[in-house]
Protein backbone atom coordinates (compact mmCIF):
# COMPACT_ATOMS: atom_id res chain seq x y z
CA UNK A 1 0.00 0.00 0.00
CA UNK A 2 1.59 3.30 -1.03
CA UNK A 3 2.34 5.65 1.83
CA UNK A 4 2.96 8.83 -0.15
CA UNK A 5 0.16 10.95 -1.68
CA UNK A 6 -0.42 9.76 -5.23
CA UNK A 7 0.07 12.34 -8.00
CA UNK A 8 -3.06 14.00 -9.31
CA UNK A 9 -4.60 12.09 -12.19
CA UNK A 10 -4.14 13.31 -15.76
CA UNK A 11 -7.84 13.13 -16.33
CA UNK A 12 -10.85 12.53 -14.15
CA UNK A 13 -13.82 10.30 -14.75
CA UNK A 14 -17.06 12.18 -14.96
CA UNK A 15 -19.27 11.70 -11.93
CA UNK A 16 -22.46 10.06 -13.07
CA UNK A 17 -24.98 12.51 -14.46
CA UNK A 18 -22.61 15.45 -14.31
CA UNK A 19 -22.07 15.76 -18.05
CA UNK A 20 -25.53 17.19 -18.55
CA UNK A 21 -24.95 19.68 -15.76
CA UNK A 22 -21.66 20.75 -17.31
CA UNK A 23 -23.32 21.15 -20.70
CA UNK A 24 -25.99 23.36 -19.16
CA UNK A 25 -23.30 25.42 -17.46
CA UNK A 26 -21.33 25.77 -20.70
CA UNK A 27 -24.44 26.96 -22.50
CA UNK A 28 -25.31 29.32 -19.67
CA UNK A 29 -21.87 30.88 -19.93
CA UNK A 30 -21.53 30.99 -23.71
CA UNK A 31 -25.10 31.42 -24.91
CA UNK A 32 -25.26 29.29 -28.02
CA UNK A 33 -22.77 26.54 -28.84
CA UNK A 34 -22.55 23.56 -31.15
CA UNK A 35 -21.42 20.17 -29.87
CA UNK A 36 -17.76 20.74 -30.64
CA UNK A 37 -17.85 24.13 -28.91
CA UNK A 38 -19.41 22.58 -25.83
CA UNK A 39 -16.73 19.89 -25.69
CA UNK A 40 -13.95 22.45 -25.97
CA UNK A 41 -15.47 24.73 -23.35
CA UNK A 42 -15.89 21.91 -20.84
CA UNK A 43 -12.31 20.89 -21.46
CA UNK A 44 -11.07 24.44 -20.93
CA UNK A 45 -13.21 25.06 -17.87
CA UNK A 46 -11.97 21.89 -16.23
CA UNK A 47 -8.35 22.75 -16.95
CA UNK A 48 -8.29 19.72 -19.25
CA UNK A 49 -8.98 17.40 -16.31
CA UNK A 50 -12.27 16.38 -17.84
CA UNK A 51 -11.70 14.77 -21.18
CA UNK A 52 -14.76 13.30 -22.69
CA UNK A 53 -15.31 10.95 -25.54
CA UNK A 54 -16.81 13.68 -27.60
CA UNK A 55 -19.52 11.61 -29.20
CA UNK A 56 -20.99 11.00 -25.76
CA UNK A 57 -22.06 14.63 -25.71
CA UNK A 58 -24.80 14.02 -28.22
CA UNK A 59 -26.93 11.54 -26.28
CA UNK A 60 -26.65 13.90 -23.32
CA UNK A 61 -27.70 16.82 -25.51
CA UNK A 62 -30.63 14.82 -26.83
CA UNK A 63 -31.73 14.01 -23.29
CA UNK A 64 -31.52 17.69 -22.34
CA UNK A 65 -33.48 18.60 -25.43
CA UNK A 66 -36.07 15.99 -24.64
CA UNK A 67 -36.51 17.43 -21.17
CA UNK A 68 -36.81 20.94 -22.55
CA UNK A 69 -33.64 22.13 -20.83
CA UNK A 70 -32.06 23.13 -24.13
CA UNK A 71 -33.37 24.09 -27.54
CA UNK A 72 -31.49 23.58 -30.76
CA UNK A 73 -31.48 25.34 -34.08
CA UNK A 74 -29.49 24.99 -37.26
CA UNK A 75 -27.15 27.74 -38.20
CA UNK A 76 -23.88 28.31 -39.99
CA UNK A 77 -20.73 27.90 -37.93
CA UNK A 78 -17.53 29.91 -38.25
CA UNK A 79 -16.26 27.46 -40.82
CA UNK A 80 -19.29 27.99 -43.04
CA UNK A 81 -20.72 24.54 -42.35
CA UNK A 82 -24.17 23.89 -41.04
CA UNK A 83 -24.12 23.15 -37.35
CA UNK A 84 -26.72 22.59 -34.69
CA UNK A 85 -26.50 25.26 -32.00
CA UNK A 86 -27.89 24.62 -28.56
CA UNK A 87 -29.19 27.16 -26.08
CA UNK A 88 -30.25 26.72 -22.52
CA UNK A 89 -33.91 27.37 -21.77
CA UNK A 90 -35.47 28.88 -18.68
CA UNK A 91 -36.23 25.36 -17.49
CA UNK A 92 -32.59 24.46 -18.06
CA UNK A 93 -31.44 27.44 -16.03
CA UNK A 94 -33.69 26.41 -13.18
CA UNK A 95 -32.39 22.85 -13.33
CA UNK A 96 -28.82 24.15 -13.36
CA UNK A 97 -29.48 26.27 -10.28
CA UNK A 98 -30.76 23.21 -8.46
CA UNK A 99 -27.75 21.16 -9.58
CA UNK A 100 -25.34 23.89 -8.47
CA UNK A 101 -26.88 23.94 -5.05
CA UNK A 102 -26.77 20.16 -4.79
CA UNK A 103 -23.11 20.05 -5.89
CA UNK A 104 -22.20 22.77 -3.45
CA UNK A 105 -23.71 20.81 -0.59
CA UNK A 106 -22.22 17.55 -1.79
CA UNK A 107 -18.68 18.88 -2.15
CA UNK A 108 -18.85 20.60 1.21
CA UNK A 109 -20.05 17.47 2.96
CA UNK A 110 -17.62 15.18 1.15
CA UNK A 111 -14.75 17.59 1.75
CA UNK A 112 -15.59 17.72 5.40
CA UNK A 113 -16.00 13.97 5.72
CA UNK A 114 -12.79 13.20 3.87
CA UNK A 115 -10.87 15.87 5.71
CA UNK A 116 -9.85 17.73 2.56
CA UNK A 117 -10.47 21.30 1.52
CA UNK A 118 -13.49 21.50 -0.68
CA UNK A 119 -13.69 23.82 -3.64
CA UNK A 120 -10.09 23.37 -4.84
CA UNK A 121 -9.60 25.08 -8.15
CA UNK A 122 -8.83 22.91 -11.14
CA UNK A 123 -5.28 22.84 -12.40
CA UNK A 124 -4.35 25.77 -14.55
CA UNK A 125 -3.89 24.82 -18.16
CA UNK A 126 -1.31 26.83 -20.03
CA UNK A 127 -2.57 28.64 -23.11
CA UNK A 128 -6.25 28.00 -22.48
CA UNK A 129 -8.31 30.78 -24.00
CA UNK B 1 -8.29 29.84 -17.92
CA UNK B 2 -10.11 32.77 -19.42
CA UNK B 3 -13.32 31.72 -21.05
CA UNK B 4 -15.32 34.32 -22.90
CA UNK B 5 -18.31 35.00 -20.70
CA UNK B 6 -21.71 36.22 -21.70
CA UNK B 7 -24.08 37.09 -18.96
CA UNK B 8 -26.94 35.73 -20.95
CA UNK B 9 -27.87 34.11 -24.18
CA UNK B 10 -28.36 36.35 -27.19
CA UNK B 11 -31.55 34.56 -28.03
CA UNK B 12 -34.83 36.35 -27.39
CA UNK B 13 -35.84 35.67 -23.81
CA UNK B 14 -39.26 34.79 -25.04
CA UNK B 15 -37.93 31.91 -27.05
CA UNK B 16 -35.86 30.61 -24.19
CA UNK B 17 -38.59 30.99 -21.65
CA UNK B 18 -40.96 28.85 -23.60
CA UNK B 19 -39.25 25.61 -24.39
CA UNK B 20 -41.21 23.15 -26.44
CA UNK B 21 -43.42 25.74 -28.08
CA UNK B 22 -45.14 24.62 -31.25
CA UNK B 23 -42.85 25.91 -33.92
CA UNK B 24 -43.63 25.31 -37.58
CA UNK B 25 -40.17 24.23 -38.67
CA UNK B 26 -39.55 22.29 -35.51
CA UNK B 27 -42.85 20.50 -35.92
CA UNK B 28 -41.90 19.65 -39.49
CA UNK B 29 -38.62 18.20 -38.25
CA UNK B 30 -40.39 16.20 -35.60
CA UNK B 31 -42.73 14.77 -38.17
CA UNK B 32 -39.77 13.47 -40.10
CA UNK B 33 -37.62 11.28 -37.84
CA UNK B 34 -35.56 10.01 -40.78
CA UNK B 35 -34.66 13.56 -41.59
CA UNK B 36 -33.55 13.93 -38.00
CA UNK B 37 -31.19 10.99 -38.39
CA UNK B 38 -29.73 12.76 -41.41
CA UNK B 39 -29.34 15.80 -39.23
CA UNK B 40 -27.41 13.69 -36.76
CA UNK B 41 -24.97 12.75 -39.50
CA UNK B 42 -24.52 16.38 -40.48
CA UNK B 43 -23.98 17.28 -36.86
CA UNK B 44 -21.40 14.55 -36.31
CA UNK B 45 -19.58 15.45 -39.52
CA UNK B 46 -19.36 19.05 -38.38
CA UNK B 47 -17.87 17.93 -35.09
CA UNK B 48 -15.36 15.62 -36.78
CA UNK B 49 -14.42 18.35 -39.21
CA UNK B 50 -13.73 20.73 -36.35
CA UNK B 51 -11.54 18.21 -34.54
CA UNK B 52 -9.70 17.45 -37.79
CA UNK B 53 -9.03 21.15 -38.33
CA UNK B 54 -7.67 21.33 -34.81
CA UNK B 55 -5.41 18.34 -35.43
CA UNK B 56 -4.21 19.73 -38.74
CA UNK B 57 -3.41 23.02 -37.07
CA UNK B 58 -1.25 20.98 -34.70
CA UNK B 59 0.63 19.55 -37.65
CA UNK B 60 -1.24 16.38 -38.58
CA UNK B 61 -1.84 15.46 -42.19
CA UNK B 62 -5.49 15.44 -43.36
CA UNK B 63 -5.62 11.64 -43.16
CA UNK B 64 -4.08 11.56 -39.69
CA UNK B 65 -6.33 14.37 -38.60
CA UNK B 66 -9.41 12.51 -39.74
CA UNK B 67 -8.25 9.35 -38.02
CA UNK B 68 -7.60 11.17 -34.76
CA UNK B 69 -10.93 12.94 -35.03
CA UNK B 70 -12.73 9.63 -35.36
CA UNK B 71 -10.81 8.28 -32.38
CA UNK B 72 -11.57 11.28 -30.23
CA UNK B 73 -15.20 11.25 -31.20
CA UNK B 74 -15.65 7.64 -30.13
CA UNK B 75 -18.03 5.03 -31.43
CA UNK B 76 -20.05 6.99 -33.92
CA UNK B 77 -22.48 4.21 -34.71
CA UNK B 78 -23.26 3.52 -31.08
CA UNK B 79 -23.71 7.24 -30.43
CA UNK B 80 -26.08 7.52 -33.39
CA UNK B 81 -28.08 4.54 -32.16
CA UNK B 82 -28.28 6.00 -28.68
CA UNK B 83 -29.40 9.35 -30.03
CA UNK B 84 -31.92 7.63 -32.28
CA UNK B 85 -33.33 5.75 -29.31
CA UNK B 86 -33.73 8.97 -27.36
CA UNK B 87 -35.16 10.81 -30.35
CA UNK B 88 -37.65 8.06 -31.04
CA UNK B 89 -39.12 8.38 -27.59
CA UNK B 90 -39.01 12.11 -27.92
CA UNK B 91 -40.71 12.01 -31.28
CA UNK B 92 -43.66 10.13 -29.85
CA UNK B 93 -43.80 12.29 -26.79
CA UNK B 94 -43.47 15.62 -28.52
CA UNK B 95 -45.87 14.75 -31.27
CA UNK B 96 -48.47 13.82 -28.73
CA UNK B 97 -47.76 17.13 -27.07
CA UNK B 98 -47.93 18.93 -30.39
CA UNK B 99 -51.25 17.35 -31.25
CA UNK B 100 -52.67 18.61 -28.00
CA UNK B 101 -51.14 22.03 -28.60
CA UNK B 102 -52.46 22.12 -32.15
CA UNK B 103 -55.93 21.18 -30.92
CA UNK B 104 -55.76 23.92 -28.31
CA UNK B 105 -54.54 26.36 -30.95
CA UNK B 106 -57.45 25.53 -33.25
CA UNK B 107 -59.87 25.82 -30.33
CA UNK B 108 -58.50 29.18 -29.27
CA UNK B 109 -58.56 30.45 -32.85
CA UNK B 110 -62.16 29.38 -33.33
CA UNK B 111 -63.08 30.99 -30.03
CA UNK B 112 -61.42 34.26 -31.04
CA UNK B 113 -63.16 34.24 -34.41
CA UNK B 114 -66.49 33.64 -32.67
CA UNK B 115 -65.89 36.50 -30.24
CA UNK B 116 -64.82 38.83 -33.05
CA UNK B 117 -67.86 37.87 -35.14
CA UNK B 118 -70.17 38.46 -32.17
CA UNK B 119 -68.63 41.84 -31.46
CA UNK B 120 -68.85 42.75 -35.14
CA UNK B 121 -72.50 41.74 -35.21
CA UNK B 122 -73.20 43.83 -32.11
CA UNK B 123 -71.52 46.83 -33.73
CA UNK B 124 -73.62 46.29 -36.83
CA UNK B 125 -76.78 46.08 -34.73
CA UNK B 126 -75.84 49.28 -32.97
CA UNK B 127 -75.11 51.05 -36.23
CA UNK B 128 -78.32 49.80 -37.72
CA UNK B 129 -80.30 50.90 -34.67
CA UNK B 130 -78.68 54.32 -34.94
CA UNK B 131 -79.68 54.60 -38.58
CA UNK B 132 -83.21 53.55 -37.82
CA UNK B 133 -83.38 56.06 -34.97
CA UNK B 134 -82.24 58.87 -37.26
CA UNK B 135 -84.71 57.75 -39.85
CA UNK B 136 -87.49 57.66 -37.27
CA UNK B 137 -86.47 61.08 -36.01
CA UNK B 138 -86.63 62.51 -39.52
CA UNK B 139 -89.97 60.92 -40.13
CA UNK B 140 -91.25 62.28 -36.85
CA UNK B 141 -90.05 65.76 -37.76
CA UNK B 142 -91.76 65.63 -41.13
CA UNK B 143 -94.88 64.33 -39.50
CA UNK B 144 -94.79 67.15 -36.97
CA UNK B 145 -94.39 69.67 -39.77
CA UNK B 146 -97.37 68.28 -41.60
CA UNK B 147 -99.54 68.10 -38.56
CA UNK B 148 -99.09 71.75 -37.66
CA UNK B 149 -95.88 71.72 -35.70
CA UNK B 150 -96.87 69.51 -32.85
CA UNK B 151 -94.65 66.46 -32.49
CA UNK B 152 -96.85 63.69 -33.68
CA UNK B 153 -94.50 60.79 -34.13
CA UNK B 154 -94.25 58.64 -37.14
CA UNK B 155 -97.69 57.27 -36.54
CA UNK B 156 -99.14 60.44 -38.03
CA UNK B 157 -97.77 59.58 -41.45
CA UNK B 158 -99.62 57.47 -43.91
CA UNK B 159 -97.75 54.47 -45.26
CA UNK B 160 -97.41 56.26 -48.57
CA UNK B 161 -95.97 59.35 -46.89
CA UNK B 162 -93.58 57.21 -44.97
CA UNK B 163 -92.45 55.33 -48.06
CA UNK B 164 -92.05 58.58 -49.97
CA UNK B 165 -89.95 60.19 -47.27
CA UNK B 166 -87.79 57.14 -46.88
CA UNK B 167 -87.29 57.05 -50.60
CA UNK B 168 -86.31 60.69 -50.51
CA UNK B 169 -83.81 59.96 -47.76
CA UNK B 170 -82.24 56.92 -49.28
CA UNK B 171 -83.02 57.23 -52.93
CA UNK B 172 -81.61 59.51 -55.64
CA UNK B 173 -82.05 63.19 -55.01
CA UNK B 174 -84.46 65.30 -56.89
CA UNK B 175 -84.78 69.04 -56.85
CA UNK B 176 -82.13 71.26 -55.37
CA UNK B 177 -80.85 71.97 -51.89
CA UNK B 178 -79.27 75.29 -51.28
CA UNK B 179 -76.94 75.27 -48.32
CA UNK B 180 -75.29 78.50 -47.33
CA UNK B 181 -72.05 78.29 -45.50
CA UNK B 182 -68.31 78.53 -45.79
CA UNK B 183 -65.79 76.25 -47.34
CA UNK B 184 -63.44 75.85 -44.40
CA UNK B 185 -60.75 73.95 -46.18
CA UNK B 186 -60.55 71.52 -49.04
CA UNK B 187 -62.79 68.74 -47.94
CA UNK B 188 -64.67 70.66 -45.29
CA UNK B 189 -67.74 72.79 -45.56
CA UNK B 190 -69.61 74.19 -42.66
CA UNK B 191 -73.10 75.58 -42.74
CA UNK B 192 -73.84 79.06 -41.42
CA UNK B 193 -75.25 77.75 -38.23
CA UNK B 194 -72.72 75.00 -37.83
CA UNK B 195 -75.63 72.81 -36.93
CA UNK B 196 -77.93 70.42 -38.72
CA UNK B 197 -80.26 72.39 -40.93
CA UNK B 198 -83.87 72.36 -40.19
CA UNK B 199 -85.20 69.25 -41.79
CA UNK B 200 -88.48 70.72 -42.90
CA UNK B 201 -86.75 73.73 -44.47
CA UNK B 202 -84.45 71.48 -46.37
CA UNK B 203 -87.24 69.29 -47.52
CA UNK B 204 -89.12 72.33 -48.63
CA UNK B 205 -86.14 73.69 -50.56
CA UNK B 206 -85.28 70.40 -52.10
CA UNK B 207 -88.75 69.39 -52.92
CA UNK B 208 -88.63 66.66 -50.35
CA UNK B 209 -85.18 65.56 -51.24
CA UNK B 210 -82.67 66.03 -48.47
CA UNK B 211 -83.23 66.12 -44.76
CA UNK B 212 -80.75 67.39 -42.21
CA UNK B 213 -77.70 68.36 -44.26
CA UNK B 214 -74.79 68.91 -41.92
CA UNK B 215 -71.77 69.45 -44.06
CA UNK B 216 -70.30 68.93 -47.45
CA UNK B 217 -67.34 66.67 -47.64
CA UNK B 218 -65.27 66.89 -50.77
CA UNK B 219 -63.40 63.98 -52.09
CA UNK B 220 -60.15 63.18 -50.38
CA UNK B 221 -57.85 65.27 -52.58
CA UNK B 222 -60.12 68.29 -52.52
CA UNK B 223 -60.41 68.23 -56.27
CA UNK B 224 -63.49 69.20 -58.23
CA UNK B 225 -65.64 66.24 -58.84
CA UNK B 226 -67.68 63.99 -56.73
CA UNK B 227 -68.59 65.22 -53.29
CA UNK B 228 -71.01 64.33 -50.62
CA UNK B 229 -73.45 66.15 -48.48
CA UNK B 230 -73.32 64.44 -45.18
CA UNK B 231 -76.73 64.31 -43.63
CA UNK B 232 -75.86 62.19 -40.67
CA UNK B 233 -73.45 59.42 -39.90
CA UNK B 234 -75.38 57.16 -42.15
CA UNK B 235 -77.00 59.39 -44.77
CA UNK B 236 -75.25 61.04 -47.62
CA UNK B 237 -76.32 62.82 -50.73
CA UNK B 238 -74.05 62.69 -53.68
CA UNK B 239 -73.42 65.61 -55.99
CA UNK B 240 -71.09 66.49 -58.81
CA UNK B 241 -69.16 69.74 -58.82
CA UNK B 242 -67.23 71.18 -61.71
CA UNK B 243 -64.93 73.37 -59.67
CA UNK B 244 -63.87 73.91 -56.14
CA UNK B 245 -66.08 76.62 -54.66
CA UNK B 246 -64.42 79.58 -53.00
CA UNK B 247 -64.96 80.07 -49.29
CA UNK B 248 -68.37 81.45 -48.65
CA UNK B 249 -69.80 80.03 -51.85
CA UNK B 250 -73.34 78.89 -52.06
CA UNK B 251 -73.30 75.21 -52.62
CA UNK B 252 -76.03 73.65 -54.60
CA UNK B 253 -76.51 69.97 -54.52
CA UNK B 254 -78.66 68.37 -57.14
Amino acid sequence: MPRSTPPPPETLAFPAGSLETLILRALEVEGALHGYGIARLIERQSGALFRIEEGSLYPALRRLEKRGDVVASWSESDTGRRARFYRVTAAGRRRLAVEKSAWSTLTAVMGSMLGVVAGAKPRAQGGAA
Amino acid sequence: MSARVHADSDAPRDELDRPGQLDGLDLFERLDPLDRLDHLDVEFEHHLDMIAREEMAAGASPEEARERALRRFGDRERTALECGRIMKGWWHMTNQGDTAKAARLVGVTLWRVAVAATLGFCVFLGWNANVRAIEASNLAAVAAQRTGGAPAGTGALSPDDRAGILASIWGPTSGEIEVRGAVMAPGKFRTDTNAPLDLATLLERAGGAAPGAKSIIWNQRGEPGEAFVSLSNAMRFRGDFNSMPAPGSVITVR
